[in-house]
């Protein structure tokens, strides 16, 4: 029976508590580190049933709570909660099936404290609910660590799962795999009947690579590895395991997610299309309920060390095709069968990641939903295509109810859980994408000024046709984004703009051995090599594609020290303006390490930075100075160096070039070169997120000029700039833009550091009930909040 | 004790017993010795403010259980922070051991003790002789800034730097920053001693107080920690580049991506860690609170759990730390200290926090990615011995942390226990840091209630 809870959480409430879940006993989960669910059998009712395993920290113990009651399973005294002790401080949990309806596997790994590490099955299958017996792993002791648990079905046999958990030992890094059977020996007490028992111990295989999370495919013949270190032929991403007799090596196939992975889930998903079949005849998906036939997906999320604005992919939850790599955009697929003369290559070649902020803390799937009542918003047979997967209901409270065919979650160093709908590869927006003109993709403003007490041509914007359009009103309407790629921004195109980064920093003028003048973005460490010359310490690369600095750019250089440059005092200090000759790469021979601008000087116009230098000891110069773009520079506060758009030179798009996005080249914003540039910008314009909604028909989508389709690529900003005449400098257009998405969570008051989330399947309970599927995310500061993705926000609680 | 109403005390500091220890450092001596420098700081103010703190410099080796080997001690102001030794000298080591470079390499003056004392609002400069002898003479105390408190972090930077004018001749830069845990309007300030010329100077760090420091030696680059000041959201590590601006305080602000966050203690990543060319990372111990209540309220309330947060400092073409959480390693409610232990095979470190409020050592293991052990647990046991006293392993309160290398993969950590008054040492197996020895135990335990 349900626990009426909404009573207690009014009193909570009312009392200005944090919710809680009722006024019964606490379930004294201290500090948890790791939660997963389980069926089980406690005290609390006879008979297999789904909990909730807890495993709680600070106490060194288990608690189990009860997802009917939404209470903790009481212990012998039937006054405080069952705790179930474990040797040390419990650090990673792991549940699965025997497959044979029976009590499952969970097992607890624990950290070495006094010896070796252990990992412990705790006993499910009575009401003792105790450790019943350690796995015995050979040859392991004190030197070994326990980095990753992961339980599975053993493919085609019941009565058997398989355990697994990623090592480090003297011998590298190894997994340790283990098969547990039903016991099928007659019981000689009571608690022994139906236990879960070790076949044997547990069966060594070395990785080369780090196992810092590990999955198994729900059929269990796959197991997948996230890991940070590269994987065969140094492939960063997943690792993909074919498993087979744990005595035997298992063959690993490298994933490639473009970027090392640290968390690593899997799940069966029908995922949304953008064709559909009618009559036998191919067209365009009608809905964004179209789905395609289920097939297993992995999701990891990336390594953010190797992940970003930059980087050879966002940061968030890839997803990858087992035995392939990253799965599909499916812009290609719009455009190759719905955009009549689009280039089918054009758009991004690899789905983007599912993005959300702060750092993975857990990553885990839904199950597929039992028994959601017949007649449901979400049944099968109901709104979605008869015969797929059981069917899953998310409600964003901003944007209404959904059925989807997969959920997941990923949990938040920023305190939230953000719920993934994973038929159509998203976090579902609590607002309208496309639908809604006030909230979805859009330009908020655009505006041209000039600086005050300057005269010359503003900046303007050409419409679609190339003409100037001279109702400044109209300015935003002349600006193209794109639902997807357009992100929260105020862009800004400047004439003559500083180059983001390059304003009031500190380097060196010298010359070089070769005889140019040269702007640096080093500094004289203070020591001398055994020449005499300086040993310099890189600051700024100058180089870099992240600065972009081009030819015909303006420096702007000061001295810092007073009294080099003849006649230099204090109050007078901006003294020069060089234009860039030539952007020259990083050259230690040269004593340039981070590269540096050659200085289009007349030498005899400029004593100080050009004779004056040749006096000075190593003929250098420290200095102060500013870096600006020749013509038009267009940045995003956010985004920073964005391109050049051309003055009256025609349609500029800041968009998305599939050439220029390398793949993993090893490339960091450091070692980007000039010739980086289109690679730059082409990652700073990739995909952000999927928009879920359909909105747009045989003439396209209804606001968004050009716009086919709500999966098609596009320009994350276009326009032309134009201007009657010269521009003033910093003559500036200013695009406010936002992306129209906000991203569905959800967190409990006090929400500080989620460590584990544990779905569980409420019409197994409940069949009668509307609930699908509610999750159990443990936060380190005491508390498991549940939540259901389609149930109300107030209707959230938390169990401590 | 000191009871309410009760005048301050005029009682000085014990000189054989640490009281509430919170720095430890460890100070290299003549003839290939070294000591362990513990500063007390008179927490409950039993002893008199301005004289109840002391600095104690013992031999480690032959301290153990009550007795304590002092090679010398003084009496500072209460309420002493963390400390450090300036020395040109590096610390001696056994001969298989990595070397553990100076503080000040080139520094040529006697090596001193520095140390804080937020009571006293001063630095110590206690000087340290070949034999450990401690004294604190003229300009010992530095007063620092009156509108500032609470000076509590240290740390020494020093290079050499040519004369452009004449590069043959060179002389040694040498500073001593100091954090100040409150100043008006919850700014951050630092205060810079010139070790040189002992003027000293302020920095101003913006919203929120910093904490503790850490120093780049490769990149002459100084970090510093941020606590709660008031403004919701700002978890600040702060950097100064002495070398292009040393009057510019750079920010990265980790108050979004880790909720309710202020951060504490922090250590870098060893030279060479990950293996050549491997970025740099920090260790920090990150204290989180209830960010709802403090957004409420406006008053950050006691922790509800605390991390370690590891950090990217990949260098960027902005000549910036990239500054980016890698992982937020869930280490238990009230992290402080943290150390690294490096290891000489190229892999990532092993790094110790001290966790002040669970009475735990957490050894996180980065090449790995996964803690290797908690120590201090109830009921956990260590090998070979470790005595059935009774006693915790740490106490109560572990806090002050301090390293040495006894070999090429062996690190021997020294643990103060803040209300015990007593310091655990410990040998840790580099190579497998989950393997660890209990060694002893000194120092007289204090019955604090």
């Amino acid at each position: 029976m349900r626990i009426p809870t909404r009573a207690a959480l009014v009193l909570a409430l009312a009392a200005g508590a944090c919710k809680s879940s009722s006024a019964g006993p606490s379930a004294g989960v201290s500090a948890p580190t790791a939660v997963v669910a389980f069926q089980g059998i406690t005290a609390r009712y006879t008979g297999v049933h789904p909990y909730v395993a807890v495993s709680s920290g600070r106490g060194g113990e288990l608690r189990i709570i009860d997802p009917t009651s939404d209470r903790p399973v009481l212990g012998p005294t039937l006054v405080f909660p069952l705790s179930v002790p474990a040797d040390a401080r419990p650090l990673k949990l792991a549940a699965a099936s025997l497959g044979d309806g029976g009590a499952d596997l969970l097992a607890v790994a624990l950290p070495g404290s006094a010896g070796a590490p252990a990992i412990e099955i705790v006993e499910t299958w009575s009401a003792e609910n105790r450790i019943a017996t350690a796995i015995t792993l050979p040859g392991l002791g004190a030197d070994t660590e326990i980095i990753s648990l992961a339980a599975g079905p053993v493919p085609g046999v019941t009565g058997r799962a398989r355990l697994v958990a990623g090592l480090a030992t003297s011998a590298g890094f190894e997994l340790a795999v283990v098969d547990v059977v039903r016991a099928t020996t007659p019981a000689t007490t009571p608690t022994t009947t139906g236990a879960v028992t070790p076949a044997g111990p547990a069966a060594l295989q070395p990785l080369a690579f780090t196992p810092v999370d590990l999955a198994f495919s729900p059929a269990g013949d796959l197991l997948f590895v996230a890991t940070t270190d590269p994987i065969a032929g140094g492939v960063l991403g997943v690792a993909q395991l074919a498993v087979g007799d744990p005595a035997t090596t298992w063959p690993v196939t490298a994933l490639d997610a473009r970027a090392g992975t640290t968390h690593v889930a899997a799940a069966v998903v029908a995922e949304r299309t953008v064709t559909e079949t009618a009559n036998g005849v191919v067209i365009p998906a009608t809905s964004e309920k179209v789905f395609g036939a289920p097939a297993l997906r992995v999701y990891a999320s990336l390594d953010p060390a190797g992940c970003g604005d930059t980087k050879p992919i966002r940061c968030g939850i890839a997803t990858l095709v087992p035995g392939v790599g990253l799965a599909e955009d499916p812009s290609r697929v719009v455009a190759s069968t719905i955009t009549t003369g689009a280039d089918s290559t054009a758009g991004m070649p690899y789905r983007a990641p599912i993005e959300y902020l702060g750092v993975t803390a857990a990553l885990a799937m839904a199950p597929d939903v039992a028994n959601l009542k017949a007649g449901s918003p979400c049944d099968v047979g109901g709104e979605l295509n008869p015969g797929g997967p059981a069917r899953t209901l998310l409600a964003p409270p901003g944007s209404g109810q959904r059925c989807t065919t997969a959920s997941g979650v990923v949990a938040s160093s920023d305190g939230n859980t953000y719920v993934m709908d994973l038929g159509r590869f998203e976090i579902p927006s609590e607002t309208s994408v496309l639908v809604d003109a006030s909230q979805r993709t859009r330009v908020t403003s655009a505006t041209s000024t000039i600086p005050a007490g300057t005269t010359g041509a503003t900046l303007g914007l050409a419409d679609s046709n190339g003409q100037p359009i001279s109702n400044a009103a109209n300015l935003a309407a002349a600006v193209q984004v794109t639902p997807g790629f357009t992100p929260n921004d105020t862009f800004r195109v400047t004439y003559q703009g500083f180059i983001p980064g390059l304003q009031s920093v500190f380097g060196v003028v010298r010359r070089l051995s070769s005889g140019e003048l040269v702007l640096t973005g080093q500094a004289d460490s203070g020591s001398r090599n055994s020449a005499g010359e300086v040993n310099w310490t890189e600051g700024l690369r100058l180089s870099s594609a992240v600065f972009s600095v081009h030819a015909g750019d303006v420096t702007q250089i000061e001295t810092v020290q007073i009294g080099v440059c003849p006649g230099d005092v204090a109050s007078d200090r901006v003294d020069t303006e060089v234009a860039v000759k030539a952007v020259i790469a990083p050259n230690p021979a040269l004593g340039i390490p981070g590269g540096a601008l050659q200085l289009e000087v007349d030498e005899a116009a400029l004593p100080c930075f050009a004779a004056g230098i040749d006096a000075l000891p190593g003929k250098f110069l420290p200095v102060q100075f500013n870096v600006r773009a020749g013509g038009l520079i267009l940045t995003g506060d956010a985004l920073g160096y964005a391109g050049r758009p051309d003055l009256n030179g025609g349609r500029f798009a800041l968009e998305y070039v599939v050439a220029n996005d390398k793949s993993n080249d090893g490339s960091t914003d450091r070692n980007l070169e000039p010739e980086n540039e289109p690679q730059l910008l082409a990652r700073k314009a990739r995909r952000r997120f999927y928009p879920a909604e359909y909105a747009c028909g045989a003439s396209g989508c209804s606001g968004f000029p050009g716009f086919t389709h709500a999966l098609a690529s596009g320009p994350m900003l276009a326009f032309s700039v134009t201007a009657p005449g010269t521009p003033p400098r910093d003559a500036q257009l200013v695009i406010v833009t936002s992306s129209g998405y906000l991203a569905f969570t959800s967190r409990p008051t006090g929400a500080e550091a989620p460590v584990g989330a544990a779905p569980i399947d409420r019409t197994t309970i409940d069949p009668n009930g509307n609930l699908a599927v509610r999750w159990y995310v443990g936060y380190s500061n005491d508390q498991v909040f549940v939540f259901g993705p389609a149930e109300a926000p107030n209707q959230a609680f938390s169990i401590r | 004790m000191s009871g309410c109403g009760e005048g301050a005390r005029a009682i000085p500091g014990p000189l054989d017993r640490f009281t509430f220890p919170t720095g430890l450092t460890l100070a290299p001596l003549a003839n290939g010795k070294r000591a362990l420098v513990v500063v007390s700081s008179n927490f409950d103010l039993r002893y008199s403010p301005d004289g109840g703190g002391t600095v104690i410099a013992v031999d480690p080796d032959a301290s153990n259980g009550d007795q304590l080997a002092v090679l010398g001690a003084v009496q500072i102001g209460s309420f002493g922070g963390e400390t450090t030794v300036l020395s040109g000298t590096p610390l001696p080591v056994a001969a298989d051991s990595p070397v553990v470079p100076a503080t000040c390499p080139g520094w040529t003056g006697g090596n001193q003790v520095l140390v804080p004392s937020r009571d006293q609002n001063a630095l110590y400069r206690v000087d340290i002789d070949g034999a450990g002898a401690l004294t604190c003479g003229d300009g010992c105390k530095v007063p620092l800034n009156s509108s500032l408190a609470d000076p509590y972090g240290i740390q020494i930077t020093c290079r050499q730097v040519v004369d452009p004018a004449n590069p043959t001749t060179s002389s040694l830069e040498a500073f001593a920053y100091t954090s100040h845990l409150r100043a008006p309007n919850n700014e951050g300030w630092l205060s810079k001693l010139d070790l040189s010329t002992g003027a000293v100077s302020l920095i101003d760090l913006g919203p929120s107080p910093p904490s503790s420091f850490a120093w780049d030696t490769d990149l002459n680059r100084l970090y510093v920690t941020g606590r709660f000041g008031a403004v919701i959201d700002l978890a600040a590590l702060r950097w100064i580049d002495p070398l292009f601006s040393p009057n510019l305080v750079h920010v990265a602000n980790f108050g979004l991506d880790v909720r309710g966050a202020e951060l504490r203690s922090i250590a870098l990543s060893s030279p060479g860690a990950g293996g050549q060319g491997a970025p740099r990372r920090a260790y920090v111990a990150v204290r989180l609170f209830d960010r709802d209540l403090a957004t409420d309220t406006g008053v950050r309330l006691p922790d509800v759990a605390g991390a370690l947060a590891v950090i990217d400092l990949t260098e960027t073409a902005d000549g910036a730390p990239e500054a980016r959480i890698l992982r937020l390693v869930q280490v238990g409610v009230g992290p402080n200290q943290v150390a690294v232990l490096p290891r000489t095979d190229h892999r990532r470190d092993v790094v110790a926090i001290t966790n002040t409020d669970e009475g735990t050592l957490v050894l996180y293991d980065d090449d790995s990615q996964s803690i290797a052990t908690v120590l201090g647990t109830p009921g956990a046991t260590l090998p070979p011995s470790f005595p059935n006293d009774g006693k915790p392993l740490f106490g109560k309160q572990p806090f002050g942390l301090a390293s040495e290398p006894t070999g090429p993969a062996t690190r021997r950590l020294y643990v103060g226990s803040f209300d015990r008054g007593f310091i655990t040492v410990l040998d840790v197996d580099l190579t497998h840091p989950s393997n660890v020895i209990w060694v002893r135990r000194f120092g007289q335990e204090v019955p604090n209630p």
